[in-house]
């Protein structure tokens, strides 16, 4: 597996696509730290620029990707190998170049534009979401064959995450206000990514004060030991659940 | 080399096989044709694992195809097309291949020489023409020596010197082999297959030799032949006025 995933890695660090990634990151990095003078606010604003780009780049790169590499695959089936190491190969190139061009392109503008605080959870967090969202569009991409379809179902499901799944929250939330929910509400977070590293980054930064009796009923069962571990616990579930029902799909399905 | 049993495919509603029962021999090079949408590149498929099939088996060298994947080191494949990743060398899809089948060690790359790949060798497939793309299918299906060639549309978007290079190469090789191509281009057929399978909506029409075919029909031609059988007499008088 080893062997294939090297060729693949090296075919797609030479994209353009990967490379522009990595440095609209770093750039962007530049940007917002420099924009303001008070680090910590520069970190938060890259926190939540990197939580909103990661899902929706790293599916419309992956989807692509994915469909683009049919005839590759096909062509790697008909070879002496099982269908679980193509798979996996190719799960495993596409998301690494993910990760190495987020890891680089933030990584150095953390390196050289901050001092260091905060950012091993935002490297963290940028690592999980390329991940997981990797995970889901090769969901997608087995599971649906065309093309236009399968590219459409990811960015609604991108856009669902990011925005769709909160409005809703804050709906219920607010319908709800006289009753106490909040505990509800925690379950609740746990079904969206990009929210569990959100929740991360406000214990890092200590600022769930901020957010009144919500934030303070999140750092009483989050903020524990237990607490940090259900996320990233539920965060390798996001991660696993996707690639463990696309890769069945992907041995039954028809090339 | 291929037994195939009772072979059924269904896609959703729609039945593509119907009990396929046939035998592939070596030395034996079967041309594989019939109307668009017949099953002709479902039948390719299944016999290298790309579509799993509901019923029957296939057998290669006597094993079941089922649940292996070593049988396709016996395998050469050349696709009708070739979207190849883009940022790969020519070379390094070869050493990928190479790798991927590290226990063969004889290594056929005259095709390389043949088709004048040398000076490609060291640029990205996605660089390359159509054309060439379908001469690199052509090296990868060959390079192994395999003992099964399967070959869908082999000609098709070659330019003519290239086209008649890999028929060459097809003739020469053919005679420990079992070759099967799909083709629409009947005198490709005509000079290369021994035998042509004609399949009909999932069905075998005909499986024959088609030195007795022609015999039978007293044609020279095995586009006449194929017509006649089908009872096309316009499809004749086309035929005839090229």
């Amino acid at each position: 597996m080893l062997k294939i995933i090297k060729y693949l890695l090296l075919d797609i660090l030479k994209s353009k696509f990967i490379n522009v990634y990595m440095v609209v990151l770093f750039l962007l990095g530049m940007g917002l730290f420099n924009i303001t003078d008070d680090s910590e606010k520069g970190v938060l604003a890259v926190s939540n620029v990197s939580l909103i780009i990661i899902p929706l780049v790293g599916m419309v790169f992956t989807i692509t990707h994915i469909y683009n590499s049919t005839d590759f695959i096909r062509l790697l089936l008909t070879q002496p190998i099982n269908r679980n190491l193509v798979f996996m190969s190719q799960y495993i190139a596409t998301t690494l170049s993910l990760v190495y061009a987020f890891t680089v392109g933030i990584g150095l503008a953390l390196i050289l534009f901050t001092d260091g605080s905060y950012s091993f959870q935002i490297l963290l967090n940028g690592i999980f979401l390329s991940v997981i969202f990797s995970s889901l569009s090769f969901l997608i991409a087995t599971m649906i064959n065309e093309k236009v379809k399968g590219m459409g179902i990811s960015i609604l499901i991108c856009m669902y995450f990011l925005a769709l799944y909160d409005g809703i929250l804050l709906m219920v939330i607010k319908a709800m206000s006289d009753y106490p929910i909040e505990k509800y509400t925690i379950a609740l977070a746990l079904l969206n990514p990009i929210d569990l590293c959100r929740i991360l980054m406000m214990f890092s930064m200590d600022i769930s004060a901020l957010m009144g009796v919500t934030g303070a009923v999140m750092q009483m069962y989050l903020g524990t030991l237990l607490g940090k571990l259900l996320i990233y616990t539920t965060l390798a579930i996001w991660v696993i659940l996707p690639i463990w029902i696309a890769r069945r799909k992907f041995s039954m399905k028809d090339f | 080399m291929i037994e195939i049993q009772d072979l059924s495919k269904k896609y959703r509603h729609t039945q593509v096989l119907h009990h396929i029962d046939l035998s592939f021999q070596q030395g034996m090079v079967a041309g594989l044709i019939g109307p668009n949408g017949t099953g002709k590149t479902t039948l390719i498929k299944c016999i290298l694992g790309l579509t799993h099939f509901q019923g029957g088996d296939i057998l290669v060298e006597g094993n079941s195809i089922r649940k292996q994947s070593e049988y396709r080191n016996l395998i050469g494949y050349m696709p009708q097309t070739g979207n190849y990743p883009e940022h790969m060398k020519v070379s390094d899809l070869l050493s990928m291949l190479k790798e991927i089948r590290g226990n063969q060690k004889v290594i056929d790359d005259e095709l390389i020489g043949s088709f004048k790949l040398e000076s490609s060798l060291n640029k990205y497939l996605g660089q390359l023409s159509g054309g060439t793309i379908q001469k690199v299918s052509a090296v990868v299906a060959f390079m192994f020596d395999p003992p099964i060639l399967i070959l869908d549309e082999p000609t098709a978007g070659l330019d003519p010197l290239a086209a008649e290079i890999l028929k060459e190469k097809i003739s020469k090789v053919a005679k420990d082999k079992l070759v099967i191509i799909t083709s629409h281009v009947l005198n490709d057929l005509d000079e290369l297959a021994s035998h042509i399978l004609f399949l009909q909506e999932g069905k075998i029409a005909f499986y024959e030799e088609i030195k007795a075919l022609k015999n039978k029909y007293k044609e020279h031609k095995l586009g006449r032949v194929i017509t006649r059988m089908m009872g096309d007499t316009d499809s004749i008088k086309t035929l005839s006025s090229n």
